[in-house]
């Protein structure tokens, strides 16, 4: 709409300029002359003026876009600009890594092809092995939901979901995702430690963005844990107040820790070590930080197993001593 | 001579499921074929010395890739032919791989007669390298199991020396020479002079 106006604008103005260009020349043509005689003549600083009046034109495009931005940029709240900045940073990441969505979307569409190809040449023929394109069919419905599934998780990843920064205490949200988790862990026969402080934590930022990177975090501690004894299948989990303004969240199990050489790549979107892993889980957790103006940081514990933390900033509660006591308020 | 019938495809590809996808569709038109989970399930279970060619998948993560596979298999007197697949379609790679001699170099999802037609010329290329190994070694086995005059002898004629000044040269008479001769042609299984010439150039006898 903006855009329509600023283009009305400009034709209008170079008719209105025009006119003053050619205008005195058409005046002063006295009637001996035929018209175009008197235009050829004075070609060279029409010409001149003519530029310049593309280059003033221009600069006035120029100086409306602007003006026009700085006013919305001025009306956006201080969340629509986070949002487009969330948006931003998980473009980002998945901008950098087409190549590896083209490859996750190639592998199964690869096979759909010359499996059609495959059970086409079968079917031409004269006794033809049902049984083998059936296999072959049911393999095509297996890798078109393999694509469509890397085609959701990508766009769950550029969604432009608009977060709502609230209030919370990050504690209530945490102990939904235990409920949440707690029959998968049971079924696993995976024991949850959790460390809750006796306060509150409060952070401001959006609950399920933030629910939804330390649910990642702990669906990857259980997959860890997978084929262990259950004396070691042990997750930490813990929310707390280390230092004034700070909140740490930690997830921490009992595996066999992360693959010391592929430390660099964990946050990378698609890597995985996992038969079935889409290798979004932590590339997603790392946006969801740093959206919050936290970081995150991944180590192998020096007793065994992986430790996952991230800090973030924690909310400023008037009259709430939320953070270590004796601290003044 | 070897045919597309005695040669075997190796498919090297992490994905099982397009590993299996190709298998069937080269299965169905009519080749042989071997399938691989990486590059270390290749160097353990591949029978070298067989006819055939590679179609090798680009990126296999936790393992070799295939350029680094195709670049140690280079090495070796008996690699075969390879046949790149990637899934990024990276320009740039692709050049890298002709260069470095792989025979052809497709993106997935490729089209069958895409894929049959490189796989079939990778085979072929690989027949004629066969053959024409072949016939050299035989040459070379011939030429072994020469006497030392005999050796003498062809070489002395292929240099377009006459029966005359050879015999003098060695010291016998012409007759002996023609029978040398007759006996090195004996030897490479052939009956006319011009093809003795053109075994010591293939041999790369002065
Ligand atoms: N708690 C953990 N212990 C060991 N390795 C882990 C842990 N969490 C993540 N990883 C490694 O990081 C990889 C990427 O994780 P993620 O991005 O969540 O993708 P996915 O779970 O689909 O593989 C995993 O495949 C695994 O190798
Ligand atoms: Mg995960």
């Amino acid at each position: 709409m903006k855009q329509a106006r600023v283009n009305a604008i400009t034709p209008a103005a170079s008719v209105v300029l025009w006119f003053f260009i050619l205008g005195p020349s058409i005046a002063t043509a006295d009637g001996e002359a035929p018209l175009e005689g008197r235009f050829w003549p004075v070609e060279h600083w029409q010409a001149i003026v003519l530029i310049a009046m593309v280059v003033v034109q221009g600069l006035l495009i120029v100086a409306l876009l602007l003006k026009r931005r700085l006013c919305s940029e001025g009306r956006n709240t201080m969340a629509e600009g986070r949002v487009e900045l969330l948006h931003a940073s998980r473009l980002t990441v998945v901008g950098q890594l087409s190549a590896s969505i083209a490859h996750e979307i190639n592998q199964p569409l690869g096979a759909i092809l010359s499996n059609a190809d495959a059970a086409e040449l079968m079917l031409a023929k004269a006794d033809p092995d049902l049984d083998e394109v059936r296999l072959i069919l049911a393999d095509i419905r297996k890798d078109g939901l393999r694509a469509s599934e890397v085609v959701r998780q990508v766009r769950t990843l550029v969604q432009k979901r608009k977060p709502k920064f609230i209030e919370f205490d990050l504690q209530v949200v945490a102990r939904e995702i235990l409920q949440l988790v707690a029959p998968i862990a049971e079924s696993r026969g995976v024991t949850i430690l959790t460390e809750f402080s006796s306060e509150a934590v409060h952070v401001r930022g959006d609950p399920v963005l933030l629910r939804q990177a330390m649910l990642n975090l702990l669906l990857n501690a259980m997959d860890a844990l997978m084929d262990l004894p259950e004396s070691q299948a042990k997750i930490k989990f813990s929310a707390a107040l280390p230092q004034p303004g700070r909140v740490d969240v930690v997830v921490r199990d009992y595996g066999n820790g992360l693959p010391e050489l592929q430390r660099d790549n964990l946050f990378s979107a698609f890597f995985t070590t996992k038969e079935h892993g889409l290798g979004l889980g932590l590339p997603i957790v790392r946006s969801i930080v740093e959206f919050h103006g936290g970081r995150i940081h991944a180590e192998n514990h020096s007793d065994g197993g992986a430790l996952f933390r991230f800090t973030i900033p924690a909310a400023y509660v008037a009259g709430e001593a939320n953070h270590s006591a004796g601290e003044p308020v | 001579m070897t045919t597309e019938m005695q040669a075997t495809v190796h498919v090297i590809d992490d994905d099982e499921s397009l590993r299996t996808a190709l298998a069937r569709l080269l299965g169905a038109a009519g080749l042989n074929v071997r399938t691989y989970s990486g590059a270390g399930d290749f160097l353990l279970n591949w029978q070298a010395g067989g006819a055939g060619c590679i179609l090798l998948d680009v990126d296999m993560p936790g393992g070799p890739s295939g350029p680094e596979l195709h670049n140690a298999l280079a090495q070796r007197d008996d690699a075969l032919p390879v046949v790149f697949l990637t899934g990024h379609g990276d320009i740039s790679m692709g050049v890298a791989a002709i260069k470095s001699g792989a025979v052809d170099f497709l993106t997935k999802p490729v089209e069958r007669e895409c894929l049959l037609a490189a796989v079939r010329a990778a085979i072929a290329q690989n027949c004629a390298d066969r053959e024409a190994q072949a016939k050299e070694r035989e040459l070379q086995a011939s030429y072994q199991s020469l006497s030392p005059r005999e050796k003498e002898v062809f070489v002395q004629v292929t240099a377009g020396r006459l029966n005359k000044q050879i015999a003098y040269d060695l010291g016998t008479c012409e007759r002996t020479i023609k029978a040398h001769r007759a006996k090195v042609m004996e030897k490479f299984h052939i009956h006319q002079f011009v093809d003795l010439i053109k075994i010591a150039t293939r041999l790369n006898i002065e």
